[in-house]
């Protein structure tokens, strides 16, 4: 081998590039094998109905119909309302959800004597019923019974009204468009939040204080603690009865506030990952503002100082710009981190939440590969989520030039 | 060179003495899967197997513990990458799913009309695909309310003699409003086990819908579960369900389950048999087992528990039979329900065991399974989408979602699965 080398690029060039295999190789041969490979079993896969059932695999004709089904979306117009809106959901078409008030009020008739002494009981609970969420019911093909033929594959991902009347985004597969939506809710509160939290904790952990390690390893230890032990321990503090946080906020308020449902809440479970999420993964990016705040050079503040720069000045025109290229690092990793989103989801509400409120795209591909033994069919998912966040980090890297030409 | 030649040498000497190590042990292998469920069925299978190991001076048995939060799920990798050990323990009504991909042979074959004989008509039925016997297990399961006899007492709520009196609907909801009188401000009224994952939610709730009118498939087609599953019935169920949540009567969030009902603090456990242990530690005599109420189409409860069978990838299928053929000897099948409180397989065992005997603690899940008050769940290949879609639906309710919603959900799930089933 070092024979081929030598003869190939002569003495010294030889003996290094042998080096150079010899020391790359383990981590290329890893990247092949974990990353590359798997990757182009996925693309290969994502064609196929391939199961877990052990049934036969065949390739799908059009061979793009996994993805023809993840990717599907529509906006139409729904059947107008009908002014006498059943509390039955019917086949297909529209109904109102009894709220629970409507429910009690049902159940209690009032009842008093007639003129002819016989019993009248009435429960006058239209106004209470007609609080209810009005909901367009849809089932399989019984799309035909409401005029919408061409819309049989698909079901609907939201439905609003607009100018008086009902319009609907509907898709082939709409868990999968509620993971997206999910995620870009995650990332987005989670990339400016935590970075903004990573560059105040790393500059006060930079002040010469007594014990300053002494808080540099306590907001780092959450990043060495398994996400899942995180996540088991965080349930319990939001825990709506008993839950640490809950009796916190009622605690801090006198009792004045009472504490939220959090993961049991549509809107609430989200915001709950989210912020569990930042604590644990702010000391990550902490560190590495650590690093670049310790590299830029003590005499550009002595130099600013002379010039009469206070201390915001001096974080806002020395500072910043010498962080710029952490700042860069820290926010790709972040997003790209953020739309992996899968761990504490999964540990936290393993059923994708309330409404689906926490389900997101690797959720969804494990869920369908693994509980649903939709092989084929989770591969494809994954390829769509791969290049999901290639667009987004090529995005990312393009403002980011832009920008740096701009400088210059 | 040299190296190379070194390494020659080395692949030499392995090739030729691995053969040799592995005849010196002159037993065969047989690899066993099983689920770590409580800690007295570890126990008493450990013991089974290791006394196994010393009896025989054919097969070995080489045990793997599986946990058992996702236990199918790796069966079902392990058969697609090939991995299938020889012999493993699954949840009942997988079976069906694992017969219709393969995965297992039947015991026909092995198993002695004797041993036939012996065995609860449930656990046979369970077993049984397409006239042919796939899966045996030592124990079968019970279900029913686990109730605190002082607190009932205390709020004047009727304790049911057995399966003739019965709660109905009406009873069942009032004696809920009458225990709410006399929880400790820190309890609630009925514990529903939320700290449970995955098969649990099939197996408990199932029954009831069923006892409302609904169902989780149509039992005639196997086809859907459209108007079974999302029907006025099951989503009447959904409703009263629901309800139960809304009073705070019972929580979706409970911390420790067990100890709220060892301490006092919630006077009704629905849980099944594993329960029976623990529960009876803390409350002794004051433990009282309440049949399934009937919610209107009788009562009706769960069956089948975790069973035995061979696979399809065992080269030792022989083995593998002997070793099923062991743990069902009736003395191991007392070993391991005395230790988990399950109801024994044999007919044998249980009619010697005082608990089963009219009277008896667990009589109650012994007339359950034979009196056609048990149902098995749905014997469809579908069945794992239909675990999942319920765990999903009955968590959904317990939040507060929409029922229908929920309910068509669930529907949905199980009936995009038969369509990939049937591709």
């Amino acid at each position: 081998m070092q024979a081929f080398f030598e003869k190939q690029f002569g003495g010294q060039r030889g003996r290094d590039g042998l080096m150079a295999l010899l020391m790359g190789g383990p981590a290329f041969l890893l990247l092949v094998i974990f990353m590359i490979w798997p990757f182009i079993r996925g693309l290969d896969l994502s064609t196929t109905n391939q199961r877990f059932d052990g049934a036969a695999a065949t390739r799908l004709d059009p061979w793009y119909a996994n993805y023809d089904q993840i990717l599907s979306v529509n906006l139409i117009q729904l059947p107008d309302v009908p002014d006498d809106v059943p509390y039955s959901a019917p086949r297909a078409g529209w109904y109102r959800a009894r709220t629970p008030d409507c429910k009690a009020c049902e159940d209690e008739f009032e009842c008093e004597i007639g003129a002819e002494g016989d019993t009248i009981c009435a429960n006058n609970c239209a106004q209470m019923c007609e609080k209810g969420d009005l909901i367009f019911r849809w089932r399989g093909k019984s799309l035909g019974e409401v005029g919408l033929e061409k819309w049989a594959d698909y079901e609907i991902a939201r439905n609003f009204s607009l100018f008086g009347n009902q319009y609907a985004i509907i898709a082939k597969d709409p868990l999968f468009w509620k993971g997206l939506m999910n995620n870009f809710y995650f990332a987005l509160a989670v990339v400016p939040v935590q970075t903004a939290l990573a560059l105040l904790l790393a500059i006060l952990v930079n002040q010469k204080l007594p014990y300053r390690n002494v808080f540099r390893t306590m907001y780092f230890s959450p990043v060495v603690t398994a996400m899942v032990i995180i996540a088991v321990v965080w349930k319990f503090l939001y825990n709506p009865e008993f839950g640490l946080i809950n009796e916190m906020i009622e605690f801090i308020t006198f009792g004045q506030v009472k504490g939220s449902d959090w993961l049991q809440s549509s809107t609430m479970a989200m915001p709950a990952i989210i912020i569990m999420s930042i604590w644990q993964g702010v000391g990550f990016q902490m560190i590495i503002f650590l690093a670049g705040l310790q590299d830029i050079p003590e005499d550009l503040y002595e130099a600013s100082g002379i010039d009469g720069a206070n201390m915001w000045q001096q974080f806002r025109f020395v500072t910043l710009p010498m962080l710029r290229n952490t700042m860069i690092f820290v926010v790709l990793t972040t997003t790209i981190l953020a739309f992996r989103l899968f761990d504490q989801v999964n540990v936290m509400t393993p059923d994708g939440g309330p409404e689906e409120s926490t389900a997101t795209m690797v959720w969804y591909a494990i869920r369908q590969g693994w509980t649903q033994f939709s092989v084929g069919y989770a591969s494809a998912i994954s390829v769509v989520f791969v290049a999901i966040v290639l667009i987004i980090s090529l995005i990312q890297r393009s403002i980011v030039r832009e920008e740096s030409a701009l400088d210059r | 060179m040299k190296a190379l030649r070194l390494l020659v040498l080395v692949a030499i000497i392995v090739a030729v003495a691995l053969p040799v190590t592995v005849a010196a042990q002159d037993k065969q292998e047989v690899s066993l899967w099983f689920h770590s469920g409580q800690g007295s069925e570890r126990d008493a299978l450990d013991d089974q197997i290791t006394r196994f190991n010393e009896a025989s001076d054919m097969y070995e048995i080489v045990p793997l513990e599986v946990p058992e939060g996702n236990y199918n799920d790796q069966v079902k990798a392990a058969a697609l990458a090939g991995e299938l050990p020889c012999v493993l323990d699954f949840d009942g009504p997988n079976v069906y799913n694992y017969v219709f991909s393969g995965d297992l042979i039947p015991l026909d074959a092995h198993v002695s009309e004797e041993l036939l004989a012996d065995v609860l008509p449930s656990i046979i039925a369970q077993g049984t695909v397409e006239g042919q016997l796939w899966s045996l297990g030592q124990f079968d399961s019970g279900l029913g309310l686990w109730a605190n006899k002082a607190m009932l007492v205390e709020a004047g709520v009727r304790i049911p003699e057995g399966l003739e009196d019965t709660w109905t609907l009406d009873e069942f909801n009032a004696a809920l409003d009458a225990l709410a009188g006399v929880v400790p401000e820190d309890g609630y009224v009925i514990d529903f086990k939320f700290t449970y994952e995955g098969e649990w939610y099939s197996y408990a709730f199932g029954p009831w819908i069923r006892s409302f009118g609904g169902d989780t498939i149509d039992k005639d087609t196997m086809a859907t579960a459209e108007g079974v599953l999302n029907g006025p019935e099951a989503v009447a169920f959904g409703e009263w369900f629901q309800g139960l949540f809304e009073k705070g009567y019972a929580t979706a969030t409970p911390v420790d389950p067990d100890a709220d009902f060892n301490e006092g603090r919630v006077p009704l456990s629905y849980a099944g048999h594993w329960m029976y242990n623990t529960y009876k530690d803390a409350l002794g005599d004051n433990l009282v087992l309440i049949p399934q109420p009937d919610f209107g189409n009788g009562a009706v409860t769960g069956m089948g528990s975790w069973n035995w069978s061979i696979t399809s990838a065992c080269e030792t299928p022989d083995g593998a039979w002997a070793f099923i053929d062991w743990i069902m000897q009736p003395d191991n099948v007392k070993q391991m329900t005395d230790g988990n409180g399950a109801v024994p397989s044999l007919i044998s065992v249980l009619e010697a065991d005082a608990r089963y005997a009219p009277g008896g603690d667990l009589y109650l899940y012994f007339r359950q399974l034979t009196e056609d008050i048990a149902v098995p769940r749905a014997a469809t290949a579908a069945y794992p989408a239909i675990s999942t879609a319920m765990s999903d639906a009955i968590n959904a309710l317990a939040r507060g979602e929409d029922v229908q919603a929920s309910l068509d959900a669930a529907v949905d799930t199980i009936d995009s699965y038969i369509e990939t089933l049937d591709q």
